[in-house]
């Protein structure tokens, strides 16, 4: 069932970049000899014929019948959870700054991973921000995110 | 020739010189293990550094920080699966998976023998070969290089000897991944959406760190973790034994020799020696089916062939004035700025200095060898800490990682993005790891010389009829194909055993 569901989506996603390559790398360009867009091509053109011996594969090799559950379930929720906190971090890391949003994340992942104890949640992801900080920024000169406006004031503050 | 090696002795041995090669290589090293803090950086930051010293110990410094980054980067490899240089990725496939047994001190402790071993072996050719071998490397054009990535790749049926049709496919991605970017050609924007950011093509320090270390980050949010609870517990620091190092000599000849050809060829480089050096291991290897789950054959490879590189990297350097990789450029622009004109004339005219640097090369070896033999039983003990400090730990490494190499935010939205495809495809798909980093990495390598060479020679015939191209690919295809033979040959033999017990 898992080999049917990655060979559907690869077959898929193959499409798309199929229909998209056409597009994008003009054929115009080129001088002399193999095109841009002919590697890429070729590539897809194998990708999709792999993905489609996968699902064939699944076929024959699993009985199991197709059942929701094995893409609805906790665990699988849990990874969603953990991709929209990573989407927010990103979003927002250039506004608040590394030193402020990357704690907020780092309690949040520590929570989905299972640590119950506050003082842990609570003390681990400041202490290791301020770590990174020190040792990237201060020491070895790295240049971190610092936020606009108030928390560019904090961020260059607590640097 | 031997009083050369004699004043280039007592010049590496001079105190002061001896002093800032040793500082070199601590300061490499710690630059190699930082995720994102490439050599590179390291030497671009120290060149200004390096103004107010005489030549010999500003040279000999940058060489320690070169060979020492190399190095420091299978340590957060194999222990955390960050690598932390693109040079030391092939180390993670058996590095990790031995750190994960409890075997660290084992895995570093080959690290540091072999990549030793490998760099005094590169350093041993640079100092009796460099200009031979270099006017041989000036031959290798365009079809040369194809064959060479092509061999490369034709390793991929002995990479998933489990699911062969899962390891082509995981290729194929990393060789698709590869194509998005301007093409290098035409300057035509091959599958970017339009986003400027992705005109660069795929930067490999975050996609690295997002399928290895990412991927691997969601997998153990997934299955949780008790609270103070270390993630391998009983963690062997031993070193491994002589016995285990002889066993292992096969596969460090041969990735000393690749790794030391791969760096005297301009532009190729330790990524791609770690990779032709493992893929090789796993090609000849009677167990290919072993690779990847934590064996030393595997370290072994993919250490010696980087290190390897970074001798090699000088032949064409010192002999040619061209520089064998990134940071050989960088040293190359130190020398010129000392006054130094590098090329075959500088084996007459600056002797001492040219065979003091070459001895420098040599020692670096055996310095970083002493600290990480020193250091493995201290950076095993790393694994011990409980995991609610680990993880966080590593998960900063992550971001400032993939941010550092260019400060740029979009450098974090693809490491989270490969996070998320390696997690999905390799961790719930099943999907091997190893043959999407390859063709990430050989991709660019192979298309660019394919049909560099295709407009050079006119048709695919010129390519293959080229003698060192066309032995290479031929091999290739050979080796492309000899699980699949293997297999035949093994059917055939079990039905004549089935047919010769039903006549008994």
């Amino acid at each position: 069932m898992r080999d049917r569901i990655a060979g559907l989506s690869l077959l898929s996603v193959t499409i798309f970049l199929f229909m998209n390559v056409n597009i994008v790398a003009r054929p115009s360009m080129t001088t002399k000899g193999i095109n841009a867009s002919f590697w890429p091509k070729l590539l897809l053109i194998i990708l999709a014929l792999l993905s489609i011996g996968i699902v064939i594969g699944s076929f024959i090799n699993s009985k199991e019948k197709f059942d929701l559950k094995i893409i609805f379930n906790k665990r699988n929720l849990k990874f969603v959870l953990t991709v929209l906190v990573c989407i927010i971090y990103t979003s927002i890391l250039e506004i608040l700054g590394f030193i402020i949003a990357t704690p907020m994340m780092l309690m949040l992942l520590l929570a989905f991973i299972g640590i119950k104890k506050k003082s842990i949640l609570f003390s681990v992801p400041f202490i290791v921000t301020i770590c990174m900080t020190l040792l990237f920024s201060t020491l070895i000169k790295v240049p971190l995110p610092v936020g606009v406006s108030v928390f560019r004031v904090i961020n260059k503050f607590l640097i | 020739m031997l009083t050369n090696i004699i004043t280039g002795l007592s010049g590496s041995f001079e105190p002061y010189n001896f002093m800032m090669l040793l500082c070199g290589v601590f300061v490499g090293v710690v630059f190699g293990a930082l995720p994102g803090l490439t050599g590179v950086m390291a030497i671009a930051l120290f060149i200004p550094f390096t103004y107010s010293l005489d030549l010999i110990p500003a040279i000999l410094f940058l060489v320690g920080i070169y060979n020492g980054s190399v190095f420091g980067g299978s340590i957060t490899a194999i222990l955390v699966k960050v690598p932390g240089d693109t040079g030391n990725a092939a180390t993670v496939f058996d590095g990790y998976a031995m750190a994960q047994k409890g075997e660290a001190g084992k895995a570093l402790g080959i690290a540091a023998v072999t990549s030793s071993i490998g760099g005094i072996f590169a350093s041993l050719i640079l100092l009796f070969l460099a200009p031979l071998l270099a006017d041989v490397a000036v031959t290798f054009g365009p079809a040369e290089y194809f064959a060479m990535a092509f061999m490369g790749l034709s390793a991929i049926t002995s990479l998933g000897v489990n699911n062969q049709l899962k390891s082509i496919t995981s290729c194929i991605i990393g060789l698709v991944l590869a194509c998005i970017g301007m093409d290098a050609i035409t300057g035509a924007d091959r599958l970017t959406f339009g986003s400027p950011f992705l005109q660069d093509g795929i930067p490999l320090v975050p996609a690295l760190i997002g399928l290895f270390a990412f991927s691997e980050l969601f997998k153990q949010i997934n299955d949780g973790i008790q609270d103070g609870e270390a993630l391998v517990k009983n963690v062997s620091t031993k070193l491994p034994s002589l016995n285990e190092l002889w066993q292992l000599r096969k596969t460090i000849f041969k990735s000393s020799i690749i790794g030391t050809w791969i760096g005297i060829l301009p532009g190729a480089g330790a990524t791609l020696a770690s990779f032709l050096g493992y893929t090789e291991a796993v090609r000849s290897s009677k167990k290919p089916e072993e690779f990847g789950t934590g064996i030393a054959e595997g370290v072994a490879a993919a250490e010696t062939a980087n290190n390897a590189a970074v001798g090699g990297s000088f032949i064409p350097t010192l002999a040619l004035g061209i520089p064998g990789s990134g940071s050989t450029a960088l040293l190359l622009s130190a020398l010129t700025l000392h006054g130094i004109r590098t090329g075959p004339m500088i084996f007459v005219q600056q002797p001492k200095m040219v065979y003091t640097i070459i001895i420098g090369v040599l020692l670096t070896n055996f310095i970083f060898l002493f600290m990480g033999v020193w250091g493995t039983r201290y950076f095993g003990k790393l694994l011990e800490i409980p995991y609610n400090i680990l993880f966080p730990t590593i998960v900063t490494f992550t971001i400032v990682g993939s941010y550092a190499v260019r400060n740029n935010i979009g450098d974090l939205w693809l490491m989270f993005g490969m996070g998320v495809i390696g997690y999905l495809l390799l961790i719930k798909g099943g999907f091997p790891v190893a043959p999407i980093i390859l063709g990430l990495v050989l991709g660019p390598l192979t298309e660019m010389n394919f049909r560099r060479a295709y407009l050079l020679n006119g048709d695919l015939m010129g390519i293959i009829t080229r003698p060192i191209a066309g032995t290479l690919i031929l091999f290739s295809i050979i080796f492309l194909l000899s699980p699949l033979s293997k297999k035949i040959i093994s059917g055939i033999k079990t039905e004549k055993l089935k047919e010769a017990s039903s006549v008994d």
